[in-house]
């Protein structure tokens, strides 16, 4: 990852806040799990690699509001450390488009101009996750009934 | 309720408790067992005392240390995230208003407070305050801390520049904090040990604080025998470290070559893994390329045996 000119390093920030941060939630159980509630952490698993609010460059993406859907991404700019009302990029993604462009659009912001491409696949299974979400569920099948119960039916109609 | 009591006297046969009893008879109470910690109106148990050590001496050096520390760690974004506090709507870290605004007692009503607080887009922090606001469990309720709540904006100002008045337009909004410059609290600056507290200076107190805390070859003017604590290491970057030709120049190359076999690393599986299958298996590349798989024999249907010479052989035997 390219340093900018931030005053402290990421790998200093991280040693600072590993052990308590607000984004941590911390659980007992399953051997003591670790995750987060940063917005720019694309698998809220608390780990260097995931932790946005430490990172220079980071990847966050959000549902997006409305009546299509859609994501929002936001990549963080390395460029201004020191301002916070500035340091998000945000893309909106309208879900009246296909997944597939979606999809297509955050791996290319993500990893193609090689800002992080480790993060591509977390990326693009989030979003297309959340895209999932915004589905309405199709009803169930009506359920066909076999044997006895359709000869039964079939009587039934009859009548 | 004030009884004399017997203290117990160690007999065994009276087939009650062994705890002091009140003395007497006339009443109810008489009987009764008193004093102990489980007893009605008896005194708690290990009463805290007024002795004990209630606070800890810690050396200047280090309190001062602490305070800087503090200082420089609210001037990180990353670590203000961290403890909490809600500035992704501020413009700059740190954040520094014009002594102008606040001169003339210009900033002496919670209106106009808010006003500027919303206006440097701390607002988004004080909502967070104001919704945290919970009844706290416990006796603490009874005893003066009836409320729990987060911690807002810490606004610090020189009195001299500024005056006091500001301290009065801010004090009634929740989560909101003063400070004179000169008075720094390091548990204002660090609620709860942890550090990055969001300060909104005046430029008059941001100027002061070169001549509270010097610099790190300047010594302190108002503070006696201080430094600023110069950084450890001045890199702590450890990717820079690495690439650093300092560093690149004096380790050894990689051990091994291109093609050698890394210990310890997942097997891969060759129907699922392509190059690891081309590796086993060269012809695969070729096999794949040509769509032999795909083919088939390309002759038609297969000819009957009976039809073939081998049945004649078959049969003339």
């Amino acid at each position: 990852m390219a340093h900018h000119s931030s005053q402290v390093s990421a790998d200093l920030l991280w040693e600072i806040t590993r052990n308590q941060n607000a984004f941590l939630v911390k659980r007992a159980g399953a051997g003591g799990l670790r995750f987060s509630r940063d917005p720019l952490n694309l698998v809220n698993i608390h780990s260097r690699k995931n932790a946005g609010f430490v990172n220079d460059k980071a990847v966050g993406v959000l549902p997006l509001a409305g009546e299509k859907g859609g994501v929002t991404l936001i990549t963080k700019k390395a460029k201004h450390p020191q301002r916070p009302a500035h340091q998000g990029h945000k893309t909106n993604l309208s879900g009246s488009k296909s997944s597939r462009k979606i999809s297509k659009t955050v791996a290319a912001n993500v990893a193609k101009t090689g800002y992080r491409p480790d993060l591509r696949a977390h990326a693009v299974s989030r979003a297309s996750a959340i895209l999932k979400s915004q589905k309405t569920p199709k009803d169930l099948p009506e359920s066909k009934p076999r044997g006895a119960k359709a000869k039964k039916a079939a009587a039934e109609k009859e009548e | 309720m004030e009884e004399s009591a017997n203290g117990w006297s160690g007999e065994m046969c009276r087939a009650v408790a062994r705890i002091p009893r009140v003395s007497g008879g006339g009443t109810h109470r008489a009987g009764q067992a008193a004093f102990g910690n489980m007893c009605r109106s008896g005194r708690m148990f290990a009463p805290t005392k007024v002795w004990r050590k209630w606070h800890q001496k810690i050396n200047l050096g280090q309190k001062r240390f602490a305070t800087v520390s503090a200082i420089a760690a609210s001037s990180v974004p990353a670590l203000l995230l961290a403890r909490g506090h809600q500035v992704s709507t501020v413009p700059e870290v740190p954040l520094v208003i014009d002594s102008e605004v606040f001169s003339k007692a210009a900033i002496a009503k919670t209106s106009a407070a808010l006003t500027l607080l919303k206006g440097v887009g701390a607002s988004a922090d004080l909502s967070k305050v104001k919704q945290s606001r919970k009844l706290r469990a416990g006796k603490g309720k009874l005893r003066g801390r009836r409320h729990r709540q987060r911690r807002g904006p810490l606004v610090v100002y020189d009195p001299e520049v500024d005056g006091k008045e500001l301290s009065f337009a801010f004090r009634n909004i929740a989560g909101v904090e003063t400070s004179s410059v000169y008075a720094l609290n390091l548990l204002q600056l660090a609620p709860g040990g942890h550090i990055g507290r969001f300060i909104i200076w005046t430029s008059a107190a941001f100027k002061a604080l070169d001549s509270i805390y010097g610099s790190t070859t300047t010594p302190s003017a108002l503070k006696k025998d201080f430094l600023l604590p110069s950084a450890l290491v001045q890199q702590a970057d450890v990717g820079r470290l690495i690439n650093s030709s300092e560093i690149q120049n004096v380790i050894r190359a990689a051990k091994g070559f291109s093609t050698t076999k890394r210990a310890g690393v997942q097997k891969k599986n060759p129907l699922h893994n392509r190059q690891v299958l081309l590796r086993l298996n060269p012809y695969a590349a070729g096999y794949s390329k040509d769509k032999i798989g795909t083919k088939g024999l390309g002759q038609g249907k297969p000819q009957r045996a009976s039809k073939t010479q081998f049945a004649q052989v078959i049969k003339e035997d």
